[in-house]
């Protein structure tokens, strides 16, 4: 597990007096002197070079130098150039908003929701934190615009309303080189105007990742706890793909959704087939999902046969079609290639019935969260036919 | 295409309460079914006699009457349908072709 | 207490009952029944399900309400999406036609070596120019073709034997391409020829433009020389020949084929199929044909009816989804046309199974002396002495006289399927056609009488086969899926 954030830091030396500020982190030596007083240094080795506004150290003591330091606990040894911090001296509060190396990097935009997803992995709060939008804002120009791909999610990001376009063509402006996700229940673009207006900022690789979890708009509303919800992200979707924004449909795969699964799949095929990707999501064991367990639980194993069939009825429509968050020793080999190592290297996780198996390195594992409750069917690939 | 002999083949009857078969079903069951029968129709108040004689005299009358049967309250549905899904219908179709999208 | 709602909750909307969505039925076999919806999407159900589902007695509990509800065919909520999606295909459907004609046919000569009995065209193979089309009459006819709105533009040369005039094919392609450095089109050029004169010279010209050859093989050599007579009676040799040379310098996917079905043929589908796949073919279209074409020429007509036909193309495709079941991969291209129609939201751009009709709209022919016809068929007809459907001359025709021309409009208008009678209200009229050329040879009438049409009753048990192959049976209901999808 990485730890992002902490209330631990220890600020000493020449802090500046401000509730935060978001920087930039430096491992270079060399970062030209008209950059540095606005960069936190990241101090590895002996030489410390002048002129930065904060010197980090990590795991160690902090030399006392011109300027700010901070130390942070060794779990924060995985720091490196081109990350992004928020530094709150007051609280001695310290949090990565943006990893360099990370695989995915993700930013809530805001807690609020207006569904409520019985396997929600992130149950929503309605609270007013129209303060992370700011932050983001700060954060972004100070993103490495070489970053292949960074993802927006919630909550539901589109409640933000007009700081959601903000922050879009912020990720335009400041990141055009970089594909941005962003993951929505759609019902905002039931709105065409709401759909138009994104379609107008033209960001250049863009793509809306939309949860439909059945053919059938009274399960589907059922599963997101919204009556009319389906109605809405179906309209949304149509009225994206009139504004020209891709939509990725994103399935989480659970007792009340692999019933349907074929019929879903063929749905998909006679009335969205100009989607760009289907994600068919294995069930994470965190939010909400602990909660509904009873309702949703389903050992994988027992819908291996609606999934093929539905991978299958999406391939020959030629969809993109992903399985993420499976097992391969679940899967049927003719599908394994649809199988995606979805889970970030540094949470991924193995069960002891996975000793000896000879496919670790392509399966993607399982989430930590996975220990509460996986399949009974896991066992090792022993040979690699 | 065979001609029909109608001379040769022998008619028979079958009634239609108008109560229960629309007119338009019966004429509709004659239309698909006219390369096996021609039909006449005796219109009263409250029945229609269709007087049917088939096309050719290889075909059984008792199946020819089974499938006109068949036929007409097939039709009926339709036409019932048909009346029911109108307003849906022309709904549909404004919307397909209302937006630019036909247009280029 | 929960904050979360349970699945009755939400099924609630079930219980107040539904409404119907616009759906026509036929019957498929007895009491088995085919439903389908404004956009084509089908169900098969029994006619007493089908009673029930319309006379609102179909209970949410039984399985088909919700395939009825998934596919269409109700409406149990107050939801607009569904009314929206229905539009959205309906217009994907329908959208092409905006595109107007997209094939243009040129007839660069009628001069052939060939002597095929069913054809209607030919000339005798000499030198002599009075067949052949001018360069006037190519700039004229490019001029024309550019008219059309379309943004993909396939020029298909035809004849007699269009090779016969290779340097005008040259010159109009030389032309076209002029042209098109300010058109911007997307274009296709394919050259139909039987291959039996193909020179260096025509390799060349088609690596330089990236032409498509398309040939006729009858089937085996027998079958195929008896139907293709040519001096020396070795058309078959000169073709296999042909092809092979053609995937050698050209590419493998450079040379198709067609099979012309004649009474001779008819016992031999296993055989024909068994030729395309030992030249490399990778499927064949068992292409229907217009009986009356047959009937002046031929006399083949008394032999050569609907259900004879279709027994040959049942047979053959029977014989194709067998190989397919065993792993070989092949394609029955006529098939797949029509499953383009019935599984997918594409409309494939076949001319004889359109509605509104493909006459003018799809396709347009321009004769070696400037007449223009609506279609192929129209071109036949003429032959035979029937010149309804020439819609005009490159020369003394403009565009709107020739595309406005009053028999086309009127059979284009009376012809379409969606308002005429059986055609109205048949449940497979969104997969269907409209002839308007066929109905006039036959019932001298745009529309016919369908139950009368040779026409009506080969697509229908076309259709009526497809549905019950893939509803017995999922291993050729996913064959199907696949070859509807093939672009």
């Amino acid at each position: 597990m990485i730890v992002l954030g902490t209330q631990s830091a220890r600020y000493a030396g020449d802090v500046p007096a401000f509730d935060h500020r978001i920087v930039r982190l430096c491992a270079d030596p060399y970062r030209p002197m008209a950059l540095r007083s606005r960069e936190a240094f990241l101090v590895t080795g002996d030489f410390i070079p002048d002129g930065f506004g904060w010197y980090i150290f990590v795991n160690c003591p902090a030399k006392a130098i011109v300027g700010a330091t901070i130390e942070l606990p060794a779990e924060f040894d995985y720091l490196a150039d081109g990350d992004v911090l928020r530094l709150t001296p007051s609280k001695n509060g310290l949090r990565v908003l943006f990893r360099k190396n990370a695989s995915i990097n993700s930013f809530l935009l805001t807690e609020r929701c207006n569904n409520l997803c019985l396997m929600c992995s992130q149950p929503p709060r309605n609270v007013n934190d129209g303060w992370i939008v700011d932050e983001i804002l700060e954060a972004l120009p100070l993103i490495d615009p070489d970053v292949q791909e960074i993802m927006f999610s919630g909550g539901e990001p589109t409640l933000l309303g007009e700081r959601f376009f903000e922050l879009v063509q912020a990720c335009k402006s400041y990141l055009p080189r970089t594909a941005l996700h962003i993951l929505s229940n759609g019902r905002s673009f039931s709105d065409a105007d709401f759909a138009a207006k994104l379609g107008r900022i033209k960001h250049p690789d863009l793509m809306l990742g939309i949860p439909v979890y059945s053919d059938l708009s009274h399960v589907h509303d059922y599963v997101v706890q919204a009556d009319g919800a389906y109605d809405e992200t179906i309209r949304g979707i149509l009225n994206l793909r009139q504004s020209g924004v891709p939509v990725e449909i994103r399935v989480v795969l659970h007792k009340q959704t692999v019933g349907r699964l074929p019929q879903l799949a063929e749905f998909i095929t006679r009335n969205l087939l100009f989607v760009s990707h289907v994600a068919l999501m294995g069930l994470e064991m965190t939010g909400f999902t602990k909660a509904n367990l009873a309702d949703l639980w389903i050992d994988p194993a027992d819908y291996q046969l609606e999934l093929s069939k539905a991978v299958g009825i999406l391939d020959r429509a030629k969809i993109r079609t992903s399985i993420y968050n499976s097992q391969l020793c679940l899967l049927d080999r003719s599908i394994w290639h649809f199988a995606v190592q979805s889970i970030s290297d540094w949470k991924q996780e193995y069960m002891p019935e996975c000793n000896g198996c000879t496919v670790q390195g392509r399966c993607g594992g399982f989430f930590a969260s996975a220990h509460l409750r996986y399949s009974s069917h896991i066992s090792p690939i022993l040979v690699d036919r | 295409m065979q001609s029909p002999d109608a001379d040769k083949a022998t008619s028979f009857d079958v009634a239609f309460p108008l109560a229960v078969y629309s007119l338009d079903a019966l004429k509709r069951a004659a239309y698909a079914m006219m390369h096996r029968i021609s039909v006449k129709f005796d219109i009263s108040n409250e029945h229609v006699r269709c007087i049917i004689t088939p096309v050719s005299d290889k075909e059984d009358a008792a199946r020819l009457e089974r499938d006109f049967l068949r036929e007409v309250i097939d039709h009926d549905l339709r036409i019932s349908i048909e009346a029911q899904t109108e307003q849906t219908r022309t709904a549909i179709l404004g919307l397909t072709f209302s937006r630019t999208g036909l247009q280029g | 207490m929960s904050r979360f709602k349970t699945l009755q909750h939400y099924e609630k909307v079930l219980d107040a009952g539904y409404r119907l969505l616009p759906f026509r039925f036929t019957q498929l076999d007895g009491d088995t029944y085919v439903a389908s919806n404004m956009a084509g999407e089908f169900v098969v159900l029994d006619r007493s399900k089908l009673d029930e589902f319309a006379k609102f007695k179909l209970s949410p509990h039984d399985p088909q309400y919700s395939e009825l509800k998934s596919k269409h065919f109700l409406l149990d909520d107050d939801s607009s999406a569904t009314i929206d999606l229905l539009s959205v295909k309906l217009r994907t459907k329908l959208a092409p036609l905006a595109n107007f004609t997209a094939l243009h046919l040129f007839v660069t000569t009628l001069r052939c070596d060939h002597s095929c009995p069913y054809c209607q065209v030919s000339r005798a193979n000499d030198d002599r120019q009075e067949f052949d089309m001018s360069q006037e009459t190519a700039l004229k006819s490019i001029d024309l073709a550019f008219r059309s709105p379309s943004p993909v533009l396939k020029f298909e040369f035809q004849g007699g034997e269009s090779l016969l005039n290779l340097n005008l094919i040259r010159f109009i392609i030389e032309e076209v391409k002029r042209r098109n450095v300010s058109e911007q089109r997307d274009l296709q050029f394919v050259i139909a020829t039987n291959l039996a004169l193909l020179s260096d010279e025509t390799i060349e010209l088609a690596r330089e433009h990236d032409i498509l050859i398309s040939t006729s093989l009858d089937g085996p050599e027998e079958l195929h020389n008896r139907n293709r007579p040519r001096p020396g009676n070795d058309s078959y040799q000169r073709t296999i020949e042909g092809i092979h040379r053609v995937r050698r310098e050209l590419g493998r996917d450079s040379v198709g084929a067609l099979m012309t079905t004649t009474a001779a043929s008819l016992s031999q589908v296993k055989a024909i199929v068994d030729e395309y796949i030992a030249q490399d073919f990778r499927g064949i279209f068992l292409r229907p044909l217009s009986p009356y074409g047959f009937a002046i020429k031929t006399k083949f007509y008394q032999a050569y009816d609907q259900s004879k036909w279709l027994e040959f193309y049942f047979e053959g495709l029977d014989y194709i989804i067998d190989l397919n079941l065993k792993g070989f991969a092949f394609t029955e291209y006529y098939a797949a046309m029509v499953l383009r129609k019935m599984l997918t939201p594409f409309q494939p751009g076949y001319v004889d199974l359109l509605s509104p009709a493909g006459v003018g709209v799809a396709a347009v022919v321009y004769n070696y002396d400037g007449d223009v016809y609506a279609s192929d068929e129209s071109r036949m007809l003429a032959e035979m002495g029937d010149k309804s459907f020439c819609i005009g001359n490159v020369h003394s025709n403009s565009y709107e006289e020739i595309f406005l021309n009053d028999t086309l409009l009127e059979a284009l208008d009376s012809s379409f399927a969606a308002s005429a009678p059986m055609c109205s209200w048949c449940a497979f009229e969104p997969y269907c056609g409209a002839d308007p050329v066929f109905h006039h040879a036959t019932q001298s009438d745009f529309v016919g009488k369908k139950p009368l049409s040779a026409f009506c009753n080969r697509n229908m048990s076309v259709f009526k086969g497809l549905i019950e192959r893939m509803n017995s049976s999922p291993e050729v209901r996913e064959m199907f899926e696949r070859w509807a999808y093939m672009s």
